[in-house]
Formats: structure tokens, C-alpha cells, sequence
């Protein structure tokens, strides 16, 4: 077991160096890693998505099974925060660049690496917009990706806790499904509301 | 600590909301929300502010900055977001309404929710609507 372990953290730890030799050679893919991997292009961009899937639809049932998908999208966010600081609670990893020697063009955060939060929450939305209109979801789904292929390559976390932490945000899309079935009619009364005001 | 850019945040937000809605009202006719006449010209001046608003955000100061100094956190990023979205909403319903002051004029029954907006402003519905609270 312990030998299994030490492989995954040695390709752990090839994988973020050869990605790492991409950092400080083109001024330009430098310039995207720094907006790709800071904590505001993607969040933002994911979450104005949402706004725009909220008010998109040709008609008004198509609109509706949009907003649900981005309920779902937002209570999948806060699940997979929750599950994130539950792991933290239990598990500390320390990041790469702590024990890697590599270039970094990112602030170097102090909570544990593992699972990555970023990829939790990126990935969490992704899927809950892509139950509600495929192209939107993948577009998620890319920018979710190289969210964190810029922070792994910028030595900031390891695959494993990028996957780790992926499948968090796809493991809870089914999970807010539920919660909002189970907490019918409240969803529908939502929307409801909002349409009363004209804003669904 | 140094000063959080909270308000930076916002603006960034505020102005790619606007462009957002923008580009959500052009592609799908909800003429209630256009700023511009036209759906294309709507589309250009949203991806515009999208564009414009980010480049602004990241060329105006350093952002690769953790929350212990002057980033933000979570839970300041949610507050702004909606802070931002909200005024974003109210500004282009209101310009909207003076840009087309004329749409949804002499209308008999508006359409309910967002449909509405194909056809009248946001401050006619919102007034028909409280109107007919008023009158139940």
C-alpha cells in the first residue's frame, strides 16, 4: 500500500514539474496562466454564465428547466464547499511548491491542498449548468479545467487533489438533484416568485 | 492587512453583468432588457463590457493576492457578486425603459415572467404588476 502511495505522489509530483517548465518562457501563456489561475476569472465568468443561462430559453418551459439547472448549479457550489471543509478537517497536504523547486506566478495559499477547492466548486457548477443546456456546461467544464491546469502547473496543487477534488464537484450534481426534489414545492415556489416579478 | 478591493471587484462584476445582460437579452429577443436597438449591436456592446471589464480588472492592479492581505475571501466574493449583479439588473432595467420608452405602450395583457420582456420594459411590467397587486 505504501509502496502504491509513494508511486502516485513521485507522479504527482512529475506531473506538476513538467508542467511547471511551461511558466516564465512566454510572457504571453504567462499572462494566461496569472488571469486563468487567479481566484477571479473563472468564479466570475462561471457565475455571470449562470446569470445568462437564468435569463435564456425560448420559451417560457425551456427557460424554467434552465433556471432549475442553475439552482442546482448553486446548491452544488455550496455542497461542495461544505465537503471541502469537512476534508480539510480531517486531512492537511502541504502544497507543491513547499517541496518542489518550481515557478510560480501565483500567491502561495496556506490551507491544505488536498482535495483542490477550486476544481470542487468549478467542476460543481459545470455540471449542474450542463443539466440545463449542454454547451453552456462544457464551456464550464473547459474553464473549470484550465482553471486548474493553471494552478497545477503553477506548482499551487497536485493532480490528485485536482481530481480529488473534480469528483467532489461531480459527486454532489446528483446529490443537489435530490435535495431540491425533497424540497419540493420550495424550488418551484422560487421560480414562481421570481416569474411574479418578471425575473423568470 | 492591506485594503481589500472589494469595490474593484464590484465594478468588474457591475460592468460584465451589464454586458452579460446584454448578450443574454440580444440572443434571445428580450428586446425589454436591450440597451441598443438593434440585437446585434446589443451582442457587440455586451461582449465589449465583458472584455472591457475584465482587462480593466486585471491590468488596473495586482490580483494574484491572498485573502489574509488585500484578496478577498468567499463569502466577500458571493456578497459582492450579488451587490454587483443587482445594480447591474436595476441600471440596464432603468436605461432600457429610457432608451424604449415607447415599448409595451397601449398593451391590453403583458405576457408573465421574463416573456414579458419581449414585448415591454421592465418598468411597465413591474408597474402593471403592482398595479394589479393594488387593485386585488
Amino acid at each position: 500500500m505504501a509502496a502504491v502511495t509513494d508511486l502516485l505522489f513521485s507522479l504527482d509530483a512529475r506531473i506538476v514539474l513538467w508542467l511547471n517548465q511551461a511558466v516564465g518562457i512566454f510572457g504571453p501563456l504567462d499572462a494566461a496562466m496569472y488571469v486563468l489561475g487567479s481566484d477571479y476569472f473563472v468564479p466570475v465568468s462561471q457565475a455571470l454564465g449562470l446569470l445568462g443561462l437564468w435569463f435564456s430559453g425560448e420559451t417560457q418551459r425551456h427557460r424554467e428547466h434552465r433556471q432549475r439547472a442553475v439552482l442546482r448549479a448553486a446548491l452544488s457550489l455550496g455542497f461542495a464547499a461544505l465537503v471541502i471543509v469537512i476534508c480539510n478537517h480531517f486531512w492537511f497536504r502541504e502544497r507543491p511548491f513547499a517541496h518542489l523547486e518550481v515557478a510560480n506566478l501565483l500567491y502561495e495559499p496556506t490551507d491544505s491542498s488536498f482535495p483542490a477547492n477550486p476544481a470542487a466548486i468549478s467542476f460543481a457548477i459545470a455540471s449542474g449548468a450542463f443539466t440545463g443546456n449542454r454547451k453552456a456546461g462544457l464551456a464550464m467544464f473547459l474553464l473549470a479545467a484550465l482553471w486548474v491546469l493553471a494552478r497545477v502547473a503553477n506548482g499551487v496543487y497536485y493532480p490528485s487533489d485536482v481530481l480529488a477534488g473534480a469528483a467532489i464537484g461531480m459527486a454532489v450534481g446528483p446529490a443537489a438533484r435530490l435535495v431540491l426534489r425533497l424540497m419540493e414545492p420550495a424550488p418551484t415556489w422560487l421560480i414562481q416568485g421570481f416569474r411574479f416579478f418578471h425575473l423568470a | 492587512m492591506d485594503d481589500p478591493f472589494i469595490l474593484d471587484y464590484i465594478a468588474l462584476v457591475y460592468v460584465a453583468a451589464l454586458g452579460t445582460l446584454q448578450v443574454a437579452a440580444a440572443a434571445n429577443g428580450l428586446q425589454g432588457l436591450m440597451l441598443l436597438g438593434r440585437r446585434g449591436l446589443c451582442l457587440i456592446l455586451g461582449i465589449s463590457l465583458l472584455g472591457g471589464a475584465f482587462t480593466w480588472f486585471f491590468l488596473s492592479a495586482p490580483r494574484n493576492v491572498p485573502d489574509y492581505l488585500s484578496g478577498l475571501n468567499g463569502t466577500q466574493q458571493f456578497y459582492g457578486f450579488c451587490a454587483g449583479v443587482a445594480a447591474a439588473f436595476i441600471t440596464t432595467a432603468v436605461a432600457a425603459a429610457f432608451a424604449q420608452r415607447q415599448l409595451g405602450q397601449g398593451a391590453v395583457s403583458l405576457p408573465e415572467g421574463v416573456e414579458g420582456l419581449r414585448t415591454s420594459h421592465y418598468p411597465r411590467l413591474l408597474y402593471w404588476r403592482l398595479r394589479g397587486l393594488w387593485r386585488r
